[in-house]
Protein backbone atom coordinates (compact mmCIF):
# COMPACT_ATOMS: atom_id res chain seq x y z
CA UNK A 1 0.00 0.00 0.00
CA UNK A 2 1.16 3.61 -1.16
CA UNK A 3 1.55 6.00 2.10
CA UNK A 4 -0.62 8.21 0.71
CA UNK A 5 -3.21 5.57 0.66
CA UNK A 6 -1.92 4.37 4.08
CA UNK A 7 -2.47 7.31 5.31
CA UNK A 8 -6.10 8.02 3.73
CA UNK A 9 -7.46 4.62 4.82
CA UNK A 10 -5.82 5.61 8.50
CA UNK A 11 -7.60 8.91 8.97
CA UNK A 12 -11.14 7.47 7.18
CA UNK A 13 -10.75 4.43 10.08
CA UNK A 14 -10.11 6.52 13.01
CA UNK A 15 -13.41 9.00 11.67
CA UNK A 16 -15.31 5.49 11.10
CA UNK A 17 -14.14 5.15 15.01
CA UNK A 18 -15.48 8.24 16.58
CA UNK A 19 -18.69 7.19 15.04
CA UNK A 20 -18.58 4.24 16.69
CA UNK A 21 -17.45 5.29 19.90
CA UNK A 22 -20.94 7.58 19.52
CA UNK A 23 -22.82 4.05 21.27
CA UNK A 24 -21.19 5.28 24.36
CA UNK A 25 -20.08 1.45 25.76
CA UNK A 26 -23.65 0.17 23.92
CA UNK A 27 -25.89 2.75 25.94
CA UNK A 28 -26.93 4.16 22.97
CA UNK A 29 -27.07 1.26 20.12
CA UNK A 30 -29.77 -1.33 20.04
CA UNK A 31 -29.19 -4.78 18.49
CA UNK A 32 -31.89 -6.80 16.82
CA UNK A 33 -30.12 -10.48 15.90
CA UNK A 34 -27.71 -9.41 13.28
CA UNK A 35 -28.57 -5.63 12.63
CA UNK A 36 -27.56 -2.65 15.20
CA UNK A 37 -28.42 0.81 15.00
CA UNK A 38 -26.24 3.35 16.53
CA UNK A 39 -28.64 5.88 17.76
CA UNK A 40 -25.79 7.59 19.24
CA UNK A 41 -24.23 9.11 16.26
CA UNK A 42 -28.07 10.88 15.78
CA UNK A 43 -27.77 12.31 19.08
CA UNK A 44 -24.42 13.21 19.58
CA UNK A 45 -24.60 14.99 16.24
CA UNK A 46 -27.89 16.61 17.12
CA UNK A 47 -28.69 17.05 20.30
CA UNK A 48 -26.82 20.87 20.03
CA UNK A 49 -29.07 21.78 18.02
CA UNK A 50 -31.91 21.51 20.87
CA UNK A 51 -30.45 24.48 22.40
CA UNK A 52 -29.56 26.60 19.21
CA UNK A 53 -33.43 26.25 18.29
CA UNK A 54 -34.70 26.62 22.12
CA UNK A 55 -32.44 30.21 22.04
CA UNK A 56 -33.49 30.99 18.27
CA UNK A 57 -37.07 30.47 19.32
CA UNK A 58 -36.90 32.56 23.03
CA UNK A 59 -34.68 35.02 21.71
CA UNK A 60 -37.01 35.68 18.77
CA UNK A 61 -40.17 35.57 20.83
CA UNK A 62 -39.04 37.48 23.45
CA UNK A 63 -37.28 39.86 22.04
CA UNK A 64 -39.40 41.60 19.45
CA UNK A 65 -40.57 45.08 20.15
CA UNK A 66 -37.60 45.60 22.58
CA UNK A 67 -35.55 47.36 19.36
CA UNK A 68 -33.05 45.03 18.80
CA UNK A 69 -33.42 42.99 15.17
CA UNK A 70 -33.38 39.20 16.40
CA UNK A 71 -35.30 37.45 13.38
CA UNK A 72 -34.73 33.74 13.59
CA UNK A 73 -33.55 33.11 10.00
CA UNK A 74 -30.66 34.28 10.82
CA UNK A 75 -30.39 34.12 14.64
CA UNK A 76 -30.54 30.15 14.10
CA UNK A 77 -27.27 30.75 12.11
CA UNK A 78 -25.20 32.60 13.86
CA UNK A 79 -26.16 30.23 17.10
CA UNK A 80 -25.53 27.42 15.32
CA UNK A 81 -21.88 28.65 13.75
CA UNK A 82 -20.92 29.30 17.48
CA UNK A 83 -22.15 25.99 18.29
CA UNK A 84 -20.13 24.58 15.26
CA UNK A 85 -16.98 26.32 16.30
CA UNK A 86 -17.24 25.36 20.42
CA UNK A 87 -17.78 21.45 19.25
CA UNK A 88 -14.76 21.26 16.86
CA UNK A 89 -12.63 22.72 19.58
CA UNK A 90 -13.98 20.68 22.52
CA UNK A 91 -13.87 17.34 20.63
CA UNK A 92 -10.40 18.19 19.97
CA UNK A 93 -9.32 19.26 23.03
CA UNK A 94 -10.80 16.11 25.43
CA UNK A 95 -9.40 13.34 22.84
CA UNK A 96 -7.00 12.06 24.86
CA UNK A 97 -3.51 9.81 22.96
CA UNK A 98 -2.74 8.93 25.95
CA UNK A 99 -5.57 6.05 26.12
CA UNK A 100 -4.76 2.56 26.47
CA UNK A 101 -5.69 2.19 22.99
CA UNK A 102 -3.50 4.42 21.36
CA UNK A 103 -0.53 4.34 23.09
CA UNK A 104 1.38 1.16 22.28
CA UNK A 105 0.47 2.20 18.04
CA UNK A 106 2.61 4.08 16.00
CA UNK A 107 -0.41 5.58 14.55
CA UNK A 108 -1.61 6.65 17.82
CA UNK A 109 0.18 10.27 17.54
CA UNK A 110 -1.40 13.84 17.77
CA UNK A 111 -1.07 14.63 14.24
CA UNK A 112 -3.38 11.66 12.72
CA UNK A 113 -5.86 11.64 15.69
CA UNK A 114 -6.31 15.35 15.50
CA UNK A 115 -7.29 15.39 11.59
CA UNK A 116 -9.45 12.69 12.34
CA UNK A 117 -11.10 14.21 15.33
CA UNK A 118 -11.60 17.97 13.33
CA UNK A 119 -13.17 16.16 9.96
CA UNK A 120 -15.28 14.03 12.49
CA UNK A 121 -16.88 17.24 13.88
CA UNK A 122 -17.31 18.68 10.33
CA UNK A 123 -19.08 16.24 8.80
CA UNK A 124 -21.28 16.43 12.61
CA UNK A 125 -21.45 20.49 12.09
CA UNK A 126 -22.25 19.60 7.87
CA UNK A 127 -25.16 17.50 8.90
CA UNK A 128 -26.47 20.11 11.43
CA UNK A 129 -26.00 22.76 8.97
CA UNK A 130 -28.14 21.29 6.36
CA UNK A 131 -31.00 20.28 8.62
CA UNK A 132 -31.74 23.35 9.76
CA UNK A 133 -31.50 24.43 6.22
CA UNK A 134 -34.52 22.34 5.40
CA UNK A 135 -36.21 22.69 8.32
CA UNK A 136 -35.73 27.29 8.02
CA UNK A 137 -36.91 26.35 4.50
CA UNK A 138 -39.86 24.36 5.86
CA UNK A 139 -41.19 26.88 7.67
CA UNK A 140 -41.10 29.31 4.95
CA UNK A 141 -38.47 31.59 5.95
CA UNK A 142 -35.99 33.31 3.80
CA UNK A 143 -32.57 32.03 3.10
CA UNK A 144 -29.37 33.78 2.17
CA UNK A 145 -27.42 30.62 1.33
CA UNK A 146 -24.48 32.79 0.19
CA UNK A 147 -24.05 34.53 3.29
CA UNK A 148 -24.80 31.34 5.87
CA UNK A 149 -21.99 29.19 3.27
CA UNK A 150 -19.60 31.78 3.60
CA UNK A 151 -19.99 32.08 7.50
CA UNK A 152 -20.39 28.13 8.34
CA UNK A 153 -16.98 27.33 5.72
CA UNK A 154 -14.89 30.67 7.91
CA UNK A 155 -16.46 29.58 11.40
CA UNK A 156 -15.40 25.85 10.92
CA UNK A 157 -12.23 26.74 9.75
CA UNK A 158 -11.65 28.89 12.94
CA UNK A 159 -12.93 26.46 14.73
CA UNK A 160 -10.49 23.51 12.99
CA UNK A 161 -7.32 25.67 13.86
CA UNK A 162 -7.95 27.38 16.56
CA UNK A 163 -8.58 23.32 17.87
CA UNK A 164 -5.16 22.50 15.83
CA UNK A 165 -3.25 24.81 17.30
CA UNK A 166 -4.17 24.36 20.79
CA UNK A 167 -4.02 20.97 20.92
CA UNK A 168 -0.72 20.50 19.54
CA UNK A 169 0.20 23.73 22.42
CA UNK A 170 -1.49 21.95 25.70
CA UNK A 171 -1.71 18.71 24.38
CA UNK A 172 -3.25 15.77 27.09
CA UNK A 173 -2.77 18.96 30.05
CA UNK A 174 -5.86 18.08 31.90
CA UNK A 175 -5.85 22.13 33.84
CA UNK A 176 -4.92 23.63 30.67
CA UNK A 177 -7.54 22.32 28.81
CA UNK A 178 -10.13 23.10 31.66
CA UNK A 179 -8.76 26.88 31.17
CA UNK A 180 -9.47 26.86 27.42
CA UNK A 181 -13.10 25.70 28.00
CA UNK A 182 -13.80 28.09 29.90
CA UNK A 183 -12.03 30.73 27.98
CA UNK A 184 -14.04 29.38 25.47
CA UNK A 185 -17.28 29.51 27.24
CA UNK A 186 -16.29 33.28 28.00
CA UNK A 187 -15.65 33.81 24.59
CA UNK A 188 -19.06 33.47 23.55
CA UNK A 189 -19.88 37.06 25.48
CA UNK A 190 -17.37 38.40 23.08
CA UNK A 191 -18.32 37.27 19.61
CA UNK A 192 -21.64 38.75 19.71
CA UNK A 193 -23.64 36.03 18.84
CA UNK A 194 -26.44 37.46 20.74
CA UNK A 195 -26.54 40.78 20.83
CA UNK A 196 -25.10 43.30 17.60
CA UNK A 197 -22.38 44.69 18.22
CA UNK A 198 -23.68 48.15 17.86
CA UNK A 199 -25.36 47.75 21.56
CA UNK A 200 -21.77 47.52 23.02
CA UNK A 201 -20.15 51.44 23.94
CA UNK A 202 -17.74 52.24 21.62
CA UNK A 203 -14.87 51.76 23.65
CA UNK A 204 -15.62 48.00 23.81
CA UNK A 205 -16.16 48.05 20.05
CA UNK A 206 -13.00 48.96 19.51
CA UNK A 207 -11.38 45.60 21.36
CA UNK A 208 -14.38 43.34 20.18
CA UNK A 209 -13.17 44.22 15.98
CA UNK A 210 -10.10 42.35 16.83
CA UNK A 211 -12.37 39.04 16.92
CA UNK A 212 -12.56 37.61 13.82
CA UNK A 213 -16.00 35.93 15.11
CA UNK A 214 -17.70 39.21 15.73
CA UNK A 215 -16.97 40.06 11.51
CA UNK A 216 -18.50 36.69 10.72
CA UNK A 217 -21.72 37.06 13.13
CA UNK A 218 -22.20 40.84 12.02
CA UNK A 219 -21.64 39.59 8.50
CA UNK A 220 -25.17 37.20 8.33
CA UNK A 221 -26.78 39.48 11.22
CA UNK A 222 -25.43 42.45 8.53
CA UNK A 223 -26.05 40.30 4.80
CA UNK A 224 -29.18 39.32 5.92
CA UNK A 225 -30.98 43.37 7.42
CA UNK A 226 -28.97 44.35 3.99
CA UNK A 227 -27.07 47.26 5.90
CA UNK A 228 -23.68 45.48 5.66
CA UNK A 229 -20.70 47.92 6.27
CA UNK A 230 -18.92 50.17 8.27
CA UNK A 231 -16.39 48.11 10.59
CA UNK A 232 -17.56 44.52 9.62
CA UNK A 233 -14.97 43.48 6.93
CA UNK A 234 -14.95 40.10 6.02
CA UNK A 235 -11.65 39.99 4.48
CA UNK A 236 -10.14 40.49 8.28
CA UNK A 237 -11.30 36.73 9.37
CA UNK A 238 -10.44 35.81 5.55
CA UNK A 239 -6.69 36.82 6.13
CA UNK A 240 -6.20 36.07 9.65
CA UNK A 241 -6.43 32.67 8.38
CA UNK A 242 -2.98 32.82 6.95
CA UNK A 243 -0.91 34.03 9.92
CA UNK A 244 -3.11 31.32 11.94
CA UNK A 245 -1.92 28.56 9.59
CA UNK A 246 1.34 29.86 9.92
CA UNK A 247 1.38 29.71 13.62
CA UNK A 248 0.13 26.08 13.61
CA UNK A 249 3.06 24.82 11.47
CA UNK A 250 5.72 26.74 13.53
CA UNK A 251 4.10 25.11 16.15
CA UNK A 252 3.78 21.83 14.47
CA UNK A 253 7.43 21.87 13.50
CA UNK A 254 8.72 23.09 17.09
CA UNK A 255 6.67 20.38 19.02
CA UNK A 256 7.62 17.72 16.44
CA UNK A 257 9.12 15.04 18.71
CA UNK A 258 5.57 15.39 20.66
CA UNK A 259 3.26 15.45 18.22
CA UNK A 260 4.63 12.91 16.41
CA UNK A 261 6.94 11.09 18.65
CA UNK A 262 6.65 8.07 17.27
CA UNK A 263 8.40 8.90 13.79
CA UNK B 1 22.07 -19.25 7.77
CA UNK B 2 24.99 -16.61 8.87
CA UNK B 3 23.30 -13.79 11.02
CA UNK B 4 25.72 -12.18 12.90
CA UNK B 5 24.18 -8.82 13.48
CA UNK B 6 20.72 -7.64 13.36
CA UNK B 7 20.74 -6.12 10.12
CA UNK B 8 21.61 -9.65 8.47
CA UNK B 9 18.73 -10.76 10.66
CA UNK B 10 16.38 -8.15 9.25
CA UNK B 11 15.49 -10.43 5.85
CA UNK B 12 14.00 -13.19 8.38
CA UNK B 13 11.72 -11.27 10.11
CA UNK B 14 8.12 -11.92 8.03
CA UNK B 15 9.42 -14.49 6.21
CA UNK B 16 10.13 -16.89 9.45
CA UNK B 17 9.04 -17.70 11.89
CA UNK B 18 11.09 -16.14 14.75
CA UNK B 19 12.03 -16.22 18.74
CA UNK B 20 13.37 -13.32 19.98
CA UNK B 21 14.46 -13.61 23.89
CA UNK B 22 15.82 -10.35 25.87
CA UNK B 23 17.78 -11.32 28.57
CA UNK B 24 17.63 -9.03 31.64
CA UNK B 25 17.97 -8.86 35.04
CA UNK B 26 15.53 -5.69 35.40
CA UNK B 27 11.92 -6.77 35.87
CA UNK B 28 10.81 -3.30 34.65
CA UNK B 29 12.19 -3.92 30.96
CA UNK B 30 10.63 -3.42 28.22
CA UNK B 31 10.95 -5.67 25.59
CA UNK B 32 7.64 -4.49 23.76
CA UNK B 33 9.36 -0.84 23.52
CA UNK B 34 12.68 -2.12 23.24
CA UNK B 35 11.84 -4.37 20.47
CA UNK B 36 10.12 -1.27 18.47
CA UNK B 37 12.80 0.67 19.09
CA UNK B 38 15.44 -1.56 17.16
CA UNK B 39 13.04 -2.36 14.34
CA UNK B 40 11.96 1.01 14.08
CA UNK B 41 13.77 1.65 10.68
CA UNK B 42 12.18 -1.19 8.65
CA UNK B 43 8.79 -2.06 10.62
CA UNK B 44 7.99 1.54 11.45
CA UNK B 45 3.40 1.25 11.26
CA UNK B 46 3.13 -2.53 11.87
CA UNK B 47 1.74 -2.99 15.28
CA UNK B 48 2.55 -5.16 17.26
CA UNK B 49 0.28 -7.72 19.20
CA UNK B 50 -1.50 -6.01 22.72
CA UNK B 51 -4.55 -6.18 24.48
CA UNK B 52 -5.65 -3.01 23.42
CA UNK B 53 -5.27 -3.92 19.69
CA UNK B 54 -9.28 -4.17 20.28
CA UNK B 55 -11.15 -0.60 21.46
CA UNK B 56 -12.48 -1.51 24.52
CA UNK B 57 -15.28 1.12 23.69
CA UNK B 58 -16.37 -0.38 20.59
CA UNK B 59 -17.81 -3.54 19.75
CA UNK B 60 -15.85 -7.13 17.74
CA UNK B 61 -17.49 -6.01 14.88
CA UNK B 62 -16.58 -2.00 14.82
CA UNK B 63 -13.63 -3.41 15.55
CA UNK B 64 -12.79 -5.63 12.73
CA UNK B 65 -14.28 -2.93 10.48
CA UNK B 66 -11.98 -0.24 12.32
CA UNK B 67 -9.23 -2.45 10.96
CA UNK B 68 -10.21 -3.74 7.91
CA UNK B 69 -10.94 0.18 6.78
CA UNK B 70 -7.20 0.92 8.25
CA UNK B 71 -5.65 -2.10 6.25
CA UNK B 72 -7.63 -1.54 3.20
CA UNK B 73 -9.70 -5.24 3.38
CA UNK B 74 -13.27 -5.55 2.07
CA UNK B 75 -16.50 -5.51 4.08
CA UNK B 76 -16.88 -8.56 6.75
CA UNK B 77 -13.74 -9.72 5.42
CA UNK B 78 -13.49 -11.70 8.57
CA UNK B 79 -16.62 -13.34 8.20
CA UNK B 80 -16.36 -14.09 5.07
CA UNK B 81 -13.01 -15.62 5.65
CA UNK B 82 -14.43 -17.57 8.72
CA UNK B 83 -17.80 -18.18 6.90
CA UNK B 84 -19.51 -17.43 10.36
CA UNK B 85 -22.51 -15.86 11.00
CA UNK B 86 -22.97 -12.63 12.57
CA UNK B 87 -24.56 -13.16 16.40
CA UNK B 88 -25.18 -10.55 18.77
CA UNK B 89 -22.21 -10.84 20.56
CA UNK B 90 -20.21 -9.36 17.70
CA UNK B 91 -22.37 -6.19 18.36
CA UNK B 92 -21.30 -5.66 21.91
CA UNK B 93 -18.38 -3.70 23.37
CA UNK B 94 -16.05 -5.73 25.19
CA UNK B 95 -17.65 -5.37 28.90
CA UNK B 96 -21.05 -7.40 28.07
CA UNK B 97 -19.19 -9.68 24.92
CA UNK B 98 -18.05 -12.76 25.51
CA UNK B 99 -14.52 -13.01 27.06
CA UNK B 100 -12.60 -15.97 24.63
CA UNK B 101 -15.11 -14.72 21.56
CA UNK B 102 -13.42 -11.21 22.28
CA UNK B 103 -9.96 -12.67 22.33
CA UNK B 104 -10.13 -14.88 19.68
CA UNK B 105 -11.44 -12.40 17.30
CA UNK B 106 -8.60 -9.92 18.32
CA UNK B 107 -6.11 -12.20 18.16
CA UNK B 108 -7.45 -13.92 15.09
CA UNK B 109 -7.93 -10.34 13.01
CA UNK B 110 -4.38 -9.44 14.30
CA UNK B 111 -3.29 -11.76 12.19
CA UNK B 112 -5.37 -11.63 9.34
CA UNK B 113 -4.71 -7.71 8.87
CA UNK B 114 -0.74 -7.62 9.68
CA UNK B 115 1.48 -8.27 7.51
CA UNK B 116 4.43 -8.81 9.92
CA UNK B 117 2.52 -10.45 13.11
CA UNK B 118 4.87 -9.20 15.78
CA UNK B 119 3.51 -11.68 19.18
CA UNK B 120 4.40 -11.55 22.88
CA UNK B 121 3.06 -13.12 26.16
CA UNK B 122 -0.61 -11.34 25.67
CA UNK B 123 -1.29 -13.17 22.97
CA UNK B 124 -2.79 -17.00 23.94
CA UNK B 125 -1.26 -18.87 21.37
CA UNK B 126 -3.38 -21.87 22.03
CA UNK B 127 -6.51 -21.93 23.91
CA UNK B 128 -7.92 -25.33 25.72
CA UNK B 129 -11.40 -26.60 24.09
CA UNK B 130 -12.48 -26.91 27.86
CA UNK B 131 -11.62 -22.94 28.28
CA UNK B 132 -13.69 -22.42 25.01
CA UNK B 133 -16.63 -24.53 25.75
CA UNK B 134 -17.40 -21.80 29.26
CA UNK B 135 -18.13 -19.21 26.85
CA UNK B 136 -21.42 -18.84 25.77
CA UNK B 137 -20.70 -18.45 22.12
CA UNK B 138 -19.08 -21.88 22.14
CA UNK B 139 -19.76 -23.27 19.12
CA UNK B 140 -17.98 -19.75 17.30
CA UNK B 141 -15.44 -19.82 19.26
CA UNK B 142 -14.21 -23.24 18.62
CA UNK B 143 -14.53 -21.97 14.92
CA UNK B 144 -12.52 -18.85 15.13
CA UNK B 145 -10.11 -21.08 17.67
CA UNK B 146 -9.63 -23.77 14.65
CA UNK B 147 -8.93 -20.75 11.79
CA UNK B 148 -6.44 -19.13 14.04
CA UNK B 149 -4.63 -22.26 14.57
CA UNK B 150 -4.60 -22.96 10.66
CA UNK B 151 -3.45 -18.77 10.17
CA UNK B 152 -0.82 -19.55 12.93
CA UNK B 153 0.89 -22.84 11.40
CA UNK B 154 1.03 -20.89 7.75
CA UNK B 155 2.11 -17.19 9.13
CA UNK B 156 5.66 -16.16 9.29
CA UNK B 157 5.37 -14.36 13.20
CA UNK B 158 7.93 -13.15 15.49
CA UNK B 159 7.20 -13.87 19.14
CA UNK B 160 9.27 -11.55 21.83
CA UNK B 161 9.64 -12.46 25.51
CA UNK B 162 12.09 -11.70 28.39
CA UNK B 163 10.98 -15.28 30.48
CA UNK B 164 13.15 -18.60 29.66
CA UNK B 165 10.18 -20.04 30.48
CA UNK B 166 8.09 -19.22 27.27
CA UNK B 167 11.14 -20.60 24.81
CA UNK B 168 9.93 -22.75 23.05
CA UNK B 169 10.14 -25.16 19.88
CA UNK B 170 8.91 -24.69 16.72
CA UNK B 171 10.31 -21.62 15.45
CA UNK B 172 13.13 -21.32 12.80
CA UNK B 173 15.03 -18.70 14.60
CA UNK B 174 16.28 -18.22 17.92
CA UNK B 175 17.83 -14.64 18.86
CA UNK B 176 19.19 -13.71 21.56
CA UNK B 177 19.50 -10.17 22.88
CA UNK B 178 21.74 -8.54 26.07
CA UNK B 179 18.54 -6.08 26.59
CA UNK B 180 19.09 -3.75 23.36
CA UNK B 181 22.66 -5.21 22.46
CA UNK B 182 22.18 -8.33 19.87
CA UNK B 183 23.78 -11.57 20.93
CA UNK B 184 23.70 -14.54 18.70
CA UNK B 185 21.43 -16.28 16.69
CA UNK B 186 20.10 -19.94 16.89
CA UNK B 187 18.23 -22.85 15.06
CA UNK B 188 16.98 -24.71 17.67
CA UNK B 189 15.03 -23.59 20.99
CA UNK B 190 17.57 -26.54 22.96
CA UNK B 191 20.40 -24.11 22.11
CA UNK B 192 18.91 -20.92 23.06
CA UNK B 193 18.28 -22.59 26.45
CA UNK B 194 22.13 -23.69 26.76
CA UNK B 195 23.64 -20.54 25.52
CA UNK B 196 21.02 -18.64 28.31
CA UNK B 197 22.63 -20.91 30.92
CA UNK B 198 26.30 -20.16 29.86
CA UNK B 199 25.59 -16.49 29.77
CA UNK B 200 23.93 -16.78 33.26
Amino acid sequence: MQTSTKFSNLILSLIFMNFARMSMNDNMKIVRGNMSFNFGILWNTFNPLIIVYGLTFLFAIGLRGSGLLIRPEFFVFIILSWFNFLSIIQTLLSEDTEQNFYKNKDFGNLFVVSIASVLTSLIQSTGKFILTILIVLFLGFEIKILVILTSFYLTCSYGILMAILIKFLILNNKLLINIMNYFFTALFFASNVIFPISIFPPSIQEYLYYNPLVHINEFIREGYLETYGGMVDMSYPLYLLIPLMLIILFVFLSRLNLILPRL
Amino acid sequence: MKIKSFEDLQPYIGNYKVMIFFKTKDKQFDEFNTFKQITKSFLFGNELYTDNFFNNSLSILDNLDFHGIQNNFEKDYFFDSLKLEKSEKFFKAKKNSDHYLWRLSSQTCYLMVNRHSVLNHTFSLSFREKEIEKSTESKTCKAINEFMHNLMRVTNYTFITKKPFQISEGYDLYVLYDECDFIECYNDADTLTHMLKKYD
